[in-house]
């Protein structure tokens, strides 16, 4: 496993398909002097104000810039989160090994379980960065490990998730710090859970996009 | 009460009676959802925003609206960067049943405005795909966008040219400002502009969506700056008076010659000009002025420039005129003007340029002046020129008259045979172009160059009286003269194209102004003339192109390109758009009766189609006798048509035998009257619009 870890783990991020459509949608492209227009980042990055929970969660783990992190679960396949939604985007290695760690479970629960309080350093070995990720998961699921185990099995560890109840999901977190673009993506997938004829037109684009993207050979 | 929402996830967050509670309502299902469940990674970050409202209903409705909005926009800046045929297919069927349901078209085009296209012909292929599906909403907010791009450009250009210092009274950001103007500004309203009050009057309703008063003063002042930019020629003097970023740039004077040589040197002004007139044919006005300033301060640093100047200014200016860009026109002939105030001949420029605005009375004024700067034949036909585009032809005769030795001068006893033709005295006219050409013939001194003159306007005669194959071999052997310059050229080849359209010889028309435009590409009247072609020929969309919506002031044959633009638009079924050229328009035209005539008829179409008798008679009412056997023709019918739906049989009866009594040939029209009898009134409509498309010239 180890060695699959190492050469085959990556970050994937999941999302609504919407959120999916509209990373291949580039108004600065389809635009002449768009950026001089608009500017960039203008309106004012609002957080969750009223999710109080949720930034003391991530304020305890990244401080200041804890709305600068973008959330993802590390995958061995194409496959991410269901419960996040129906896209699955794994992002390029060289986009975000440089800005990515991954801490053992959910912050959500790894706070609760912790009982972290503010001011508390994070306990040792619960976090990696992209080059120890392997020992992070190895150190999690070591007394689940047996000879014989297929990558499907390890993959079915390593994201457990009854699709339903994000409070089910057991998974490595991934934080990468910084937004990223269609350009990051390396591979986009969907999950077999049954959309609406909205989410399913927006996923049908993004998959068309990406796919023309990728036949146009840029990303 | 206040919450945080994402207009591109469709996702609202209200505080809840605890300090630790909140509310996240799915704003498209309507539904709460669990705040955990909600968490992160709905949208980007930078999509949040804040939102008031009095309570919480207020909230989600307006959450909601700007989530569809959102939506409808994203999806149709897809659609406008291509994609592939099934999925362009279902994303316009679903922007279609939004427009139907959730949002309206405007603010859904006011948002596509955000900047210009660099592709401002990209909506024409997923409007073309939507017709062919008859998503007739989505096809109408596409195409009303391509349409709008040259004033969305211009708009910006001006916008992006303005100093920053306009902005410090804004505790928002220059970007910011922009962003409101496009979402709160009714954009496409205020490109559309047709003066500086309407300008001023839309633009100042910006002011609310400004908490700070010293926004408001900045948007105050922004306006101000922005109506000065957009429409120059209300104030064609102000630019003149306030060269001070002109004189800045402006190269110190040495008298000094510059190393090129003068071959060199004129065939960079002409590049420099043709840049400016593309420039301005693309609406990219502020670097139009930017090249303008730089010819100008180059020319008038050499000793005795000023001249070349002044010569470049009117160059630009008449290249202006050919597009019906009468506000840059304005603004290079007032800086003629001011560097040369004796030169008669960019006065006489400017007040031809004021009598094609209908500002006649200024015209005049300006005649008079350069008049007395010693051209005074010249000043007196101008003047003439103007009681004549007045529709005072016997006046305009008595001033051509009054030109000392008229008889002796070939241009003259031209205009005055043009002027009885314009009358409808054709027995007049026609003896006049006649003995023009046989004075021509006896070797009278200077009169030679007048002969393919009086050709055409006998031509012209036979087309109004229908004798349509004399007046095709006329043009055609005028044109078959290698002698003839291109200006003149033009003018014959347009005349060419018009009675090959009468002729319902459209394939040929096509061929003929295809190539006008080819070797005249900013004339714009060459382009309005294959718009209609495009359109007899059904195809309309292209057609479209050639007639596209244009900010500036109204001016003299301008309204050709509104008139073909709303019977194209109705031939599309477009109708309310076709109302806004045909029937709203008709008030602020610049034309002569008989155009207005022709207006007049295809707003009485309109209404007709709608079944609105008493309006299309009122207007009917108002068309005086006609000269011209076609349109007289087509009167006749469209009363007929107003007669049948009001089974006035009586009437019917009277308006068929009149009819009967027009010895022209006119397929279109006898289909259309057989329709009428039958009370197949679209069918009538369908011949009478395009009798209409044919009819104007």
């Amino acid at each position: 496993m180890e060695a699959a870890l190492k050469e085959r783990s990556g970050v994937v991020v999941s999302m609504p398909a919407s959120r999916a459509r509209q990373l291949f949608e580039n108004p600065a492209e389809l635009y002449a002097n768009y950026e001089k227009l608009v500017g960039a980042g203008l309106r004012a990055p609002a957080p969750f104000a009223n999710d109080q929970h949720r930034c003391a969660v991530s304020a305890l783990l990244f401080g200041s810039y804890a709305n600068r992190i973008v959330y993802g679960a590390l995958s061995l396949t194409t496959e991410g989160l269901p419960t996040y939604g129906a896209a699955h985007c794994r992002l390029r290695p060289v986009s975000v090994k440089q800005r990515t760690s991954f801490l053992q479970m959910n912050s959500f629960n790894f706070v609760k379980c912790t009982e972290m309080a503010p001011g508390d350093p994070i306990p040792p070995g619960y976090m990696a960065s992209w080059g120890e990720r392997h020992s992070l998961v190895l150190a999690k699921l070591a007394d689940r490990l047996s000879v014989g185990q297929t990558e499907s099995e390890w993959q079915a560890m390593l994201i457990a998730s009854d699709g339903v109840n994000r409070h089910n999901d057991d998974f490595v977190e991934a934080h990468v710090y910084g937004g990223f673009d269609c350009n990051a993506i390396e591979s986009l997938a969907r999950n077999q859970k049954r959309l609406s004829r909205q989410e399913e037109l927006d996923m049908d684009i993004a998959m068309s996009r990406f796919e023309q993207s990728l036949s146009e050979g840029e990303p | 009460m206040n919450g945080v929402f994402s207009r591109s996830a469709g996702v609202l967050v209200l505080p809840g009676p605890g300090t630790h509670d909140c509310t996240v309502i799915d704003l498209v299902g309507g539904e709460k959802q669990d705040p955990l469940e909600a968490q992160y990674l709905y949208s980007a970050v930078q999509d949040w925003e804040d939102i008031d409202g009095s309570d919480m209903e207020s909230l989600v409705t307006a959450g909601s609206h700007e989530y569809w909005v959102a939506r409808s926009v994203s999806l149709l800046r897809l659609a406008i960067g291509g994609l592939e045929r099934s999925l362009e297919r279902r994303v316009l069927a679903h922007v279609e049943e939004i427009l139907g349901s959730r949002v309206s078209s405007g603010e859904v085009i006011n948002r596509l405005l955000v900047a210009p296209l660099a592709d401002p012909d990209s909506p024409r292929a997923p409007c073309r795909t939507a017709l062919t599906y008859g998503l007739a909403a989505v096809a109408s907010v596409l195409d009303e966008t391509a349409d709008i791009q040259p004033l969305l450009q211009r708009f910006c250009d001006h916008w992006l040219g303005l100093p920053g210092t306009v902005f410090s009274q804004f505790t928002e950001s220059r970007e910011a400002v922009w962003l409101t103007v496009v979402e709160k500004a009714r954009l496409a309203e205020l490109l559309r502009a047709r003066g500086r009050s309407e300008f001023t009057t839309t633009w100042n309703l910006l002011a609310f969506h400004f908490p700070e008063p010293g926004s408001r003063s900045g948007v105050e002042s922004v306006g101000q700056r922005l109506s000065g930019e957009l429409f120059p020629d209300e104030e064609p003097r102000e630019g003149v008076t306030d060269g001070a970023p002109a004189e800045r740039e402006r190269a110190p004077r040495d008298g000094k010659e510059p190393a090129t040589s003068a071959r060199e040197a004129f065939e960079k002004v002409k590049r420099q000009i043709s840049a400016i007139a593309e420039a301005v044919s693309r609406g990219q006005d502020a670097k139009a002025t930017k090249f303008l300033r730089e010819l100008i301060n180059q020319q008038t640093s050499l000793r005795g420039g000023e001249g070349y100047a002044v010569k470049s200014l009117c160059n630009i200016g008449k290249r202006c005129a050919d597009m019906f860009r009468t506000d840059f026109e304005a603004d290079c002939l007032a800086q003629a003007i001011q560097l040369a105030p004796s030169d008669a001949w960019a006065l006489i420029q400017y007040g031809d340029h004021l009598k094609r605005a209908g500002k006649y009375d200024e015209a005049l004024k300006v005649f008079a002046q350069a008049e007395q700067l010693g051209e005074g034949e010249l000043a007196q036909c101008c003047t003439a020129d103007v009681f004549s585009q007045q529709g005072d032809y016997a006046r305009a005769i008595r001033a051509y008259e009054a030109v000392p030795g008229f008889r002796q001068k070939p241009e003259i006893l031209t205009a005055i045979a043009d002027n009885l033709r314009r009358m409808g005295r054709m027995h007049d006219a026609g003896t006049a172009y006649a003995e023009l050409i046989r004075l021509a013939k006896q070797g009278r001194r200077g009169f030679a160059r007048s002969v393919v003159r009086a050709k055409v306007g006998l031509a012209e005669i036979a087309k109004r009286e229908g004798r349509l194959d004399e007046a095709l071999g006329s043009y055609r052997e005028i044109l078959s003269h290698e002698g003839i310059d291109d200006r003149d050229r033009l003018v014959y080849g347009l005349g060419l194209c018009n009675v090959l359209k009468l002729k319902e010889q459209f394939q040929e028309a096509y061929v003929v102004v295809d190539g006008i435009i080819q070797d005249f590409p900013f004339a714009m009247e060459a382009r309005f003339l294959r718009g209609s072609i495009l359109g007899l020929c059904g195809r309309e969309d292209e057609g479209l192109k050639d007639v596209f919506e244009s900010p500036v002031s109204r001016s003299w044959r301008e309204w050709l390109r509104r008139y073909y633009r709303g019977l194209l638009l109705f031939k599309l079924e477009r109708y309310e758009d076709a109302k806004k050229n045909l029937v709203e328009e008709l008030p602020n035209v610049i034309a002569s009766a008989e155009e207005k005539a022709v207006l007049s008829m295809a707003a009485a179409l309109w209404f007709l189609s709608r079944d609105e008798t008493v309006e299309a008679d009122g207007l009917l009412s108002t068309i005086p006798d006609l000269h011209d056997c076609h349109a007289r023709y087509l009167s006749l019918v469209l009363r007929l048509h107003s007669a049948a739906r009001r089974e006035d049989v009586a009437l019917m009866d009277s308006l068929r035998k009149q009819i009967a009594d027009i010895r022209i040939v006119d397929q279109t029209l006898e289909r259309a009257v057989t329709a009428l009898w039958e009370r197949g009134f679209s069918i009538a409509l369908s011949y009478e619009v395009d009798a209409l498309l044919k009819l104007a010239a």
